[in-house]
């Protein structure tokens, strides 16, 4: 398997006992368990349709600052976006996937049934 | 994000969740895609094995309401009951479903639900107001309080269900829309009593089916 340590800041903050090698194939801003968790959980909505951060950290679990953490890094390379959405009349700040984000999902999906396959 | 301004954005070693290697990145994936289908599920199976038993109750009811008459002129009688009951149950039921699966969730989906309850509502507006209709033109008692009394309600429902599927791509349940519609038709071919009979128990039968393949794949 082909690895290489990785530059960005926070993919390589994984570890306590150094830097997290990812496996080159593997796309480092998804490539942690939280962001992977967003992404998947953000492509099963159907196209068009928007999440609301509230319901979405139910789901996965993070802490309000976590969650802003990692939307704001998958915001920053296009993955997702937020808008304020009105929800049974009050206003909410919302979080979909795009398409940018669904791609890099499949490709990720990908690398990982290749990686996997050659294990 | 406006409203959280205050929170703290420092992230840390176990915010990131350690190291992943690729086997557990896959593992991670598949569990939290099932998981959100699970959340995302308009039809679960326990609403087909809730559907199952309301169906069996209401049509059984009006079966039993039915039965015994000569000549045929309707449900009538205590038995009658059932049927407000039925439809109060599940539409509180489905109503309660819905609001806590479209939470938070805004777009199409939520449109489509609104417009869907919608139709349905003016569908069986239509459904009565063509009973009124074939009275008028002179249909007999066991066509309109029999045959297409029984069959109209489910036909519809059952046909709005499985276009709903197939929307969602949620195969399973286009199936089973589909086999209920076909029993519905079946059923005009018994007694205008009977039909409520074959309704009920073979609409029962195929939800029981449904929710038996859901709960299957969802053990996969």
């Amino acid at each position: 398997m082909t690895t290489e340590p990785v530059n960005d800041p926070v993919a390589s903050t994984g570890g306590r006992e150094g830097p997290v090698t990812v496996p080159a194939e593997l796309d480092p801003v998804i490539h942690v368990p939280a962001r992977l968790r967003l992404v998947a959980t953000l492509a099963t909505l159907r196209d068009g349709d928007s999440l609301s951060f509230t319901r979405l950290q139910d789901m996965i679990g993070l802490t309000p600052g976590n969650l802003i953490t990692h939307l704001r890094k998958l915001e920053e390379v296009g993955y997702v976006i937020t808008a304020k959405t009105v929800i049974k009349m009050a206003p909410q700040t919302t979080v979909a996937l795009t398409n940018r984000g669904r791609a890099a999902l499949d490709a990720y999906r990908e690398a990982l049934r290749e990686l996997l396959g050659g294990l | 994000m406006n409203g959280t301004a205050d929170i703290d954005h420092t992230i840390t070693a176990d915010d990131e969740g350690g190291a992943l290697d690729p086997r557990q990145a896959a593992e991670l994936l598949k569990q939290t895609e099932k998981q959100t289908k699970r959340e995302f599920d308009f039809a679960p199976p326990w609403l087909s094995l809730f559907g199952a038993a309301l169906l069996l109750i209401a049509y059984g009811g009006l079966y039993m309401a039915a039965r015994n008459e000569h000549p045929y002129k309707g449900p009538h009688g205590p038995w009658l009951l059932v049927v407000p009951v039925v439809i109060i149950a599940s539409v509180s039921v489905r109503l309660r479903l819905f609001d806590k699966v479209s939470a938070g969730l805004a777009g199409p989906t939520r449109v489509r639900i609104h417009a869907t309850s919608a139709v349905i509502v003016l569908g069986f507006i239509c459904i009565y107001t063509f009973d009124a209709a074939l009275r008028h033109a002179g249909a007999s008692y066991s066509i309109v309080y029999g045959v297409f009394d029984a069959a109209a309600p489910i036909l519809m429902l059952a046909g709005m269900g499985a276009a709903n599927a197939a929307w969602r791509e949620d195969w399973v349940t286009m199936g089973s829309a589909m086999a209920l519609m076909a029993v519905a038709t079946a059923a005009a071919f018994a007694s205008p009593a009977g039909s409520w009979a074959v309704i009920g128990i073979g609409g029962c039968i195929v939800l029981l089916a449904n929710a038996a393949v859901k709960i299957r794949l969802q053990r996969r």
